[in-house]
């Protein structure tokens, strides 16, 4: 690794990877979700924080970032199909549902190219 | 091998085998085993061997890496619901593990999941 990535947060230097994940799910903090989602050109709204939050719960349980399908289930069952489908995150996450959700939500990228 | 549009979905063994600490081997298993439901593939799990101790409740995680227990308990919401270990296996290292997420197998039915699988990975 020849390339170091990071971001400026209240004085402190936060790595992160080429694609911008922390390299730390523990820097993370929820002050630091509006200007993540600025980077990823969204404008959060409380639908997209109760997908952050979401998805930092499922990471904290599963020690799992959840990918699309998984996180479409895991939504259906706690929120019911109107919000675990994968047309309602698409919407709210146009480049990726899985992966901007957790990018916001300071988790590495789910797992998917092998 | 079942054809949706134009990609072959293949029916994929993950077969664990090793401890679920000693080395890396057991996450990547399981990081393999969810990357390939997601494309499409159906993924079965199989633990035998140390892998089996992968299923004890009282699992101390080193600093620094995943829990195993946590993260097998997410498998059913990536669409992997079809786990089996070797019975054997859990009797001769006294594993009574008190969760109904697997099924038990003897050696002449592992042996018949092995079969019917298109693909078998080992980890």
């Amino acid at each position: 690794m020849t390339d170091n990535f990071s971001f400026e947060w209240q004085g402190q230097q936060i790595p992160v990877d080429k694609n911008g994940y922390l390299l730390n799910t523990k820097d993370w903090d929820e002050s630091m979700v509006p200007y993540l989602a600025r980077e990823e050109g969204i404008s959060l709204s409380e639908a997209h924080w109760e997908v952050v939050r979401f998805v930092r719960n499922f990471y904290l349980e599963y020690d799992t970032s959840p990918a699309i399908r998984a996180l479409v289930n895991a939504m259906k069952q706690t929120y019911g199909p109107e919000k675990g489908n994968s047309r309602y995150l698409q919407r709210l996450f146009p480049r990726g549902p899985a992966k901007q959700a957790t990018k916001l939500a300071g988790l590495p990228k789910p797992a998917k190219c092998l | 091998m079942r054809k949706i549009g134009a990609v072959l979905m293949a029916t994929i063994l993950v077969h664990f085998t090793s401890s679920p600490y000693g080395s890396g081997a057991a996450g990547e298993g399981l990081d393999f085993a969810m990357s390939a439901t997601n494309y499409g593939h159906e993924v079965i799990a199989l633990f035998s061997d140390d892998a089996v101790q992968m299923w004890r409740s009282d699992q101390h995680t080193p600093d620094g890496v995943k829990t195993v227990s946590k993260r097998l308990k997410a498998l059913p919401l990536f669409d992997i619901e079809q786990l089996y270990v070797c019975e054997m296996s859990l009797q001769q290292r006294g594993i009574n593990a008190d969760t109904t997420q697997y099924k038990p197998l003897c050696a002449s039915d592992i042996a018949a999941v092995i079969v019917e699988a298109e693909h078998a990975v080992t980890f």
